[in-house]
């Protein structure tokens, strides 16, 4: 069989015969640094390269919106009628359109409205679901029925009505965009993150903060919520990109965001009827949104696999 | 060394390690051992020492993150180590059964037990779905579940746990494989269940002329049914031997340490845990891995992994107080 | 089950009740009528008022309202105020099957492409085929549909003219309208697969499956299968409702008689009884759809119980 490795007797000397000192014990212990869950989960993020592309376009997508129109010679409702529909050039660099304004600086303008729509919705509607989904998650039962019901008729509604009725009475604008999406977007996270209190709070750690008397309240304020926070998170993150799709949709159909003020959607919208002659009108606001929404969502995903490593391994 | 004709499984060298985002975890560092036909082997060791690694790893059910190197595996003189995964096939379920740790999330839960059972059947023994049902509900009846006919057509939540854990076993047991591996087996079911799963496991390895490797963390489980047990720590073994020189002609610290952590009912004696945790296997220690809770250990440990010391045939252990030089300067070492 | 079933179709009733209610009053609160001066200008008060009493414009809210439960209750949609002599039935009969049948081939599309590509992701997971996989299903859900549309129409029916921009006369006329519906569902259909895929394969029971020599093959296209697909059910129930009932922005660029197309145009002017025979209508289709979905759960995990 397997044969004791030989020792060569002069070594042994007496000095490695001693007992083992507790420090000497304790030195194997400490090799891997301990470290928390959100540095290790910070860790894991930089190790997605798809997800870090992602954070580097976003980032460079909101520097351009917050700085481009501030550096360029142009406003984006300044109108030039002696530069209509021209091709992209030196002067203009993602050309101009029929009233000659400068689709650059109205591409980056329109950064601006998209991401800041895209920020605060995404903001307002996790305050909104968390709160939404966490108590009706919590209280279970009748209560938890009700609240359901009413979300389901919500979502019966047909969007696009009471967007008109805001519109109608705000007017179009960023405001009313963003009350027309606190209607209904919070429903997904309210949703989640009811099913996730639903497992969490027959766990055991729940029970334990149940029996040492804490009040429902601060179980789900310290308990429930805070262990629910990863999944939270990453739905929030896909709620930006799709608050950006909306505007954009709702631009599109001409009752979002009004000419002369830009966003992506009016852009593309502008850009419609001459489709067939002037492309580059619709390339560079699709683009936009396409590689915004594409960078947000990698950016998601890199979260959930870094937030939740189960789901990766 | 054991007679040649009589070895179904003989493990040399194994080498299991996983990818992971960490770095390269070592789970197995380079065990060998056998099991005899008709023989019962236990592998007991604490979470996480490479136990179940090692069965996954003959089993070649390893997931794509790990790598196994292995001198040899042979099972009835074929090399499972050099085999594709599809060449493993006619071997698995048909002539090594597996049983696993928690018959709740161990069946699916969309298919009936029957389609879970036949499975196997069909498969292996070219039996119609006809006969595959009658077979199943014959395996169903021998592992002691009442009115299989009926349960056959039921779905696993509708069964208790130790009813699954029966079901586990006629799927396992029912192509009568030459070899049952059994990984923690009881540990999921309350006590009074427990024994008789054991029952069930031994009963039917007699009547197959099967043998089994039973591998647990729990001494008293193994101490029933096998004759023959190796202790494991930190992905390598530290004793191996016959259950009577296991219990009572110990020659590991690790060894005692665990027999002093079961409850003894007779004698009323203190439990003594033994103290600190397994070691790392991101960074594995260079010397014997159980250098650092050991209380016996001296600086020598650390320094270097001791071999294995042959105390008799069966018997061997690796632990540098059991080294003639290291003998010679100490005198013999009371481990217990 | 049939209690259930009907259980569920009087829940649906009693919500879809609720549903006309909030429509029909939120619609009549946005400003403006459908013979409102703003949009008749030519028109002489007098005329117009007569038009209002003709359809009942005139009346209070609530009596309005009640009508319009009653002959609901008739299965009677009522008539479209901008459409002369047209009933909102005849809407519905007319758009409803060009609208479904492009949707039923998107949904077709969207599930034999998604379903295998997310399993092939999980499968071969952080493999190339995964990445490909995975970036194109993340184009798919970043490019919104009109972008795509736009873009597609451009390359074949002005660049390449090698397929029909409008109607669907041929069945060359059915490919990019389909495609481009499909587009999005495919994406999201892939990701849910995979991550769902990738789970059930982590699970005791696959491991089981294999212990026992099964082949990958069926482990993963029998036993995985069965367990990974429900998230994709739950996807696909509100999926076939919006999609049979017609796509807005589909339906206007490629000129489809559809449903979709009346929508908006229907909420813009004010044609209150099309806004709400379509919002009935959807309302049902959708509460049929996830009655469906519901169902299937029971018939696919048997730890479902439907009395819950």
């Amino acid at each position: 069989m397997v044969d004791a490795k030989e020792l060569n007797l002069t070594d042994l000397s007496d000095e490695l015969l001693q007992p083992l000192s507790d420090e000497e014990r304790n030195t194997e212990e400490i090799s891997r640094e301990s470290v928390s869950y959100w540095k290790n989960c910070w860790r894991r993020f930089k190790k997605d390269k798809l997800a870090m592309l992602g954070l580097v376009v976003l980032i460079v997508m909101t520097l351009f919106a917050i700085f481009a129109p501030m550096l360029s010679p142009y406003t984006y409702d300044q109108t030039d009628f002696t530069a209509l529909l021209q091709w992209p050039s030196a002067t203009h660099w993602f050309g101009t359109d029929k009233m000659g304004r400068d689709i650059f600086v109205r591409t980056m303008y329109g950064a601006r409205i998209s991401l800041s729509i895209g920020f605060a919705a995404a903001a307002i509607n996790m305050v909104i679901g968390v709160l939404y989904g966490g108590i009706a998650g919590y209280l279970g039962g009748r209560a938890d029925m009700i609240m359901m019901r009413i979300v389901d008729i919500l979502t019966g509604v047909p969007s696009l009505l009471y967007i008109i009725l805001i519109m109608m009475f705000l007017g179009s604008n960023v405001q009313s965009i963003l009350i027309a999406m606190c209607m209904t977007y919070w429903i997904t996270t309210a949703r989640m993150v009811r099913s996730q209190i639903f497992t969490l709070r027959n766990q055991d750690f729940a029970l334990a903060a149940k029996v040492i008397g804490e009040t429902k309240w601060q179980i789900l304020m310290r308990h429930l919520i805070p262990n629910s926070m990863g999944s939270i998170i990453v739905t929030v993150t896909f709620l930006i990109p799709s608050a950006i799709f909306q505007e954009a949709f709702l631009s599109f159909l001409g009752i979002g965001i009004q000419v002369p003020m830009a966003s992506w959607g009016t852009l593309a919208n502008d850009a419609i009827e001459y489709l067939f002659t002037y492309p580059y009108q619709m390339l560079f606001p699709a683009a936009a949104i396409s590689i915004t929404i594409f960078a947000l969502n990698f950016i998601g995903d890199g979260l959930r696999d870094a937030l939740d490593p189960r789901l990766k391994k | 060394m054991s007679n040649e004709k009589n070895t179904l499984l003989e493990v040399n060298n194994l080498h299991t390690s996983f990818h992971t985002s960490e770095g390269v975890v070592q789970s197995v560092r380079g065990i060998t051992f056998h099991v005899d036909r008709g023989e019962s082997l236990g592998i007991v060791g604490e979470s996480g020492c490479g136990k179940s690694v090692t069965m996954l790893s003959i089993m070649r059910l390893l997931d794509d993150n790990a790598k196994l190197e292995a001198d040899s595996i042979l099972f009835d003189g074929e090399d499972l180590s050099k085999k594709t995964k599809k060449e493993m096939r006619p071997i698995q379920g048909n002539r090594i059964g597996m049983i696993f740790q928690d018959p709740m999330t161990s069946l699916n839960p969309l298919f009936t037990v029957g389609e879970q059972i036949k499975n196997p059947l069909k498969r292996h023994q070219n039996l119609s779905g006809k006969k595959a049902e009658e077979k199943a509900i014959q395996m169903l009846e021998r592992v002691g579940i009442p009115d299989p006919a009926k349960r056959i057509h039921q779905y696993p939540h509708e069964l208790s746990g130790g009813m699954r854990q029966r079901v586990m076993i006629a799927i396992a047991m029912c192509c009568e494989p030459e070899l049952l591996i059994a990984d923690e087996p009881t540990t999921a079911l309350d006590v009074t269940i427990q024994a008789q799963i054991l029952d069930l496991m031994k009963n039917l390895k007699e009547e197959y002329h099967s043998s089994i490797i039973l591998i647990t963390h729990d001494l008293g489980v193994i101490a029933g049914v096998c004759s023959r047990i190796v202790v494991m720590y930190g992905g390598l073994i530290m004793e191996e031997g016959t259950t009577e020189d296991i219990f009572y002609r110990t020659a590991h610290p690790y060894t005692a340490g665990l027999l002093s952590s079961i409850p003894k009912e007779e004698t009323k004696q203190k439990l003594i845990p033994i103290p600190g945790t397994p070691p790392d296997l991101l960074n594995p220690p260079k010397g014997c891995p159980f250098a650092a809770r050991c209380k016996h250990a001296r600086k020598l440990c650390k320094e270097q992994a001791p071999g294995f010391i042959q105390l008799s045939e069966e018997h061997r252990a690796a632990c540098w107080l059991l080294h003639p030089a290291v003998k010679q300067k100490l005198g013999e070492v009371k481990i217990r | 089950m049939l209690k259930y079933i009907f259980k569920r179709i009087i829940a649906g009733v009693l919500s879809l009740f609720v549903l006309i209610t909030i429509t029909f009053f939120l619609m009549h609160a946005i400003p403006g009528g459908p013979f409102s001066p703003a949009e008749q200008r030519n028109v002489p008060a007098k005329v117009l008022d007569q038009i209002n009493e003709k359809y009942g414009l005139n009346d209070p809210l609530i009596v309005q309202y009640k009508t319009y439960l009653t002959n609901l209750l008739h299965g009677d949609l009522g008539i479209s105020f901008k459409k002369q002599d047209t009933s909102v039935n005849e809407l519905i009969a007319n758009g409803f099957p060009v609208s479904a049948k492009v949707g039923v081939l998107a949904i077709i599309l969207a599930l034999s492409i998604g379903i295998p590509l997310g399993i092939l992701a999980a499968v071969k997971r952080g493999t190339g085929i995964d990445g490909f996989a995975m970036v194109l299903a993340t184009i798919g859900i970043s490019v919104p549909s009109f972008v795509i549309c736009v873009l597609l129409m451009y390359l074949f029916c002005e660049k390449w003219k090698i397929l029909p921009s409008y109607g669907l006369n041929s069945w060359k006329s059915y490919l990019l309208p389909v495609f481009c519906m499909a587009f999005s569902p495919i994406a999201y259909i892939t990701r849910l697969m995979r991550s769902s895929m990738l789970e059930v394969m982590g699970q005791d029971y696959i491991r089981t499956e294999r212990s026992k020599g099964v082949p990958e093959f069926t482990v993963i296209g029998k036993y995985a299968l069965k367990n990974s697909i429900l998230p994709v059910v739950t996807y696909v129930g509100p999926l076939v409702a919006s999609l049979i009932t017609g796509t807005f922005i589909i339906e206007k660029l490629f000129s489809i008689p559809g449903l979709g197309r009346y929508f908006v145009s229907a909420i813009a002017d004010r044609d209150y009884s099309v806004t709400l025979g379509l919002t009935v209508f959807l309302g049902v289709v959708i509460i049929i759809c996830n009655l469906v979905v519901d169902i299937m759960y029971v018939v696919i995990d048997p730890r479902v119980k439907i009395d819950e």
